[in-house]
């Protein structure tokens, strides 16, 4: 297992937000987080990037655990995007954005090697934005930028990918791109993606397991068809669902 | 397009610009160093650097005044603009400048201690007074920076806690500032005024020597720290994601750039202004990345300050104004044309 984390608590506060929450992901497999607002998903995420510390339970990272694990190393393993950033400064261009994802490589050196151009102009190119390559940041459109955030946690070249909403401000055909590209690039290079979304349908069509949170515990977990039933959505999201099938994929239609 | 064409040109236009400050600043250099009162010819000033075919009194000019004066002015000035750059990046604000951590108000308290009370942290005065004012000052200057250090140790160094901390400790120190004019008599209080306008007068080559280094070795470690800064500009929610510690870069470059303010000031006193344009001038022109800006905000800052050496001695003819006065006089205007005329906004 690339990610395995156990009965994980973890909270803000006094009380804890997530309650004891597993999961694990190996690599090729892309892994779908859902659930309501406010469930701890992308608690859930901080953990897994090392960016909150668990107050029990544990993760383990390619098998080893990850209070163990150096930020460096863990930063060369895993790429994180956030599901909210701060605005970007106006005056950095795009290219200058996804260079930043490799700063662990490039810090300390004026000059910028070979190889991290290669990787931002190879990321680029995957999302057809290299014409974006001298634009200025803050020129962007909302979606435009959120290709760019994708764009920069790829540039790192990362074996764990965790995504928080990557698909946020983007119409259909790129969010169709983006998934389609996660899928193809999970199955190509042995990729472990982790990604919270809120479309279960997207979620039922691309990934090979879901995750359904609910209250800071997982309730339901496994293949899509499993998973997505009318029952426990109706449970977790307070509504009825009507369940359809399009080519033996899940789709869930909210009925009130 | 391939990948060396993009960056290469986005490089480009910074490496033409940095160019073009530096040979702006040593142009500057060389004016602030041949225009003077005592009507010296530029020729004769030259003559006077690199031979010893002058008169002595003239190889005194202009080697114990012109050339420290010229020289603290265009190394002050890149002190300052480095400083101004790193703080607006670490408090995240385009407001900071070398000074909005409290550094200004604890060297000037330093330097006021020695005037008005006439003993320093090295104990009574002494003959060396002439020393005993800039060390004062020097050290005052880091207290307020390890003040702050304590008060971010238990609040953490978010830029809100430095921002609020630095304002409360700029207000401590302006207070005992005012409470030692208060008890300074007459000669002591001018003393206190001439210094806390900036002044380059007293400049020596020893000093210059000195802020050169503590400038350099400055600037070296600032630039190791290049990306991580940039990175900080992203906010440290996405700092943190890409794996940089924000809290460790300020801590770190925090302390580099109070040891850099505190070298210049303790020197000069208090020249305001210059560290919080020259900053925004370079961005204007390099952009954020800050392998150029820090270099480039530096050169603005030298080039600010040798123009206003020279206004300072030109203005009024047989006078020399306080350069600190001359800086905000002009470099006010021309930061409030590139806020007005900047395209792509400042920030
Ligand atoms: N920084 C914080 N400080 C305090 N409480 C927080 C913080 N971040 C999140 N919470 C709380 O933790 C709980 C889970 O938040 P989290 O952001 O993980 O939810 P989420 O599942 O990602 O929700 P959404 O779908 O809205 O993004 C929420 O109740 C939220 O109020
Ligand atoms: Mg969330």
């Amino acid at each position: 297992m690339l990610v395995k984390v156990q009965d994980l608590v973890y909270g803000y506060g006094k009380e804890p937000v997530l309650r004891g929450v597993s999961l694990s992901a190996n690599e090729g497999e892309l892994v779908s987080i859902v659930g309501p607002n406010g469930s701890g998903k992308s608690t859930l995420l901080k953990c897994i990037a090392g960016i909150c510390r668990p107050w029990r339970g544990k993760i383990e990272i390619a098998g080893r655990d990850i209070t163990r694990i150096s930020k460096r190393e863990l930063n060369r393993i895993v790429s994180y995007l956030p599901q909210e950033t701060t605005p970007p400064p106006s005056l950095l261009t795009v290219y200058e954005y996804v260079l930043l994802g490799r700063v662990q490589s490039l810090s300390g050196r004026v000059a910028v090697p070979e190889e991290d151009h290669r990787a931002v102009l190879e990321t680029l190119d995957m999302l057809d934005l290299t014409s974006y390559a001298k634009r200025y940041m803050n020129e962007l459109s909302g979606g435009e930028k959120q290709l760019i955030y994708i764009a920069q946690a790829l540039a790192r070249k990362p074996k764990i990918l965790l995504l928080d909403e990557p698909l946020n401000h983007l119409d259909i055909k790129n969010q169709f791109k983006v998934i389609r590209l996660l899928r193809e690039l999970t199955r190509k290079l042995d990729l472990c993606v982790i990604i919270v979304m809120h479309d279960i349908n997207q979620a039922a069509r691309y990934s090979d397991k879901i995750y359904l949170m609910n209250n800071g515990e997982i309730v339901a977990e496994g293949p899509p068809d499993e998973v997505l039933e009318p029952e426990i959505l109706e449970k977790v999201y307070g509504i009825k669902f009507r369940i359809v099938y399009d080519e033996n994929v899940p789709q869930v239609i909210p009925i009130g | 397009m391939s990948y060396i064409s993009i960056y290469k040109s986005i490089v480009a236009r910074r490496i033409l610009v940095l160019t073009m400050f530096l040979v702006l600043t040593f142009c500057l250099f060389l004016a602030d160093l041949c225009i003077g009162s005592s009507g010296i010819s530029p020729l004769v000033v030259l003559k006077a650097l690199f031979s010893n075919s002058v008169s002595s009194v003239v190889h005194a000019i202009v080697w114990d005044f012109r050339l420290p004066w010229s020289l603290m002015a265009v190394i002050v000035g890149f002190a300052l603009g480095v400083a101004g750059a790193v703080m607006q990046i670490i408090l995240n604000n385009p407001l900071a400048s070398p000074y909005t951590l409290g550094i200004s108000h604890g060297a000037g308290f330093g330097a006021a201690m020695v005037y008005a009370l006439g003993i320093s942290i090295l104990g009574p005065l002494t003959k060396y007074v002439h020393y005993i004012v800039p060390i004062n000052a020097f050290v005052f200057a880091l207290l307020t920076c390890a003040l702050i250090m304590i008060i971010g140790k238990i609040r953490g160094f978010t830029y809100e806690t430095l921002i609020l901390a630095g304002i409360a400790i700029s207000f401590l120190f302006s207070a005992l500032l005012s409470l030692m004019e208060y008890f300074a008599s007459e000669e002591a209080l001018q003393a206190i005024v001439f210094w806390l306008f900036g002044s380059l007068i007293k400049s020596s080559i020893l000093k210059v020597e000195i802020v050169t280094a503590v400038t350099l070795v400055s600037l070296v470690v600032l630039l190791r720290y290049s990306w991580e800064l940039v990175t900080l500009r992203l906010g440290d929610e996405k700092a943190r994601a890409l794996g940089v510690d924000p809290e460790k870069v300020r801590v770190v470059t925090m302390v580099v750039v109070a040891i850099l303010t505190a070298a210049a000031v303790c020197f000069v006193g208090i020249i305001g202004f210059v560290g919080l344009v020259a900053p925004h001038i370079a961005r204007f022109l390099v952009g954020e990345d800050a392998r150029f800006l820090l270099p480039t905000s530096g050169l603005a800052g030298s080039i600010i300050l040798s123009a206003s050496a020279i206004a300072a001695k030109t203005i009024l003819s047989g006078a020399i104004l306080p350069i600190g006065i001359v800086t905000s006089i002009i470099g006010i205007p021309f930061f409030l044309y590139l806020v007005i005329r900047g395209r792509r906004g400042v920030w």
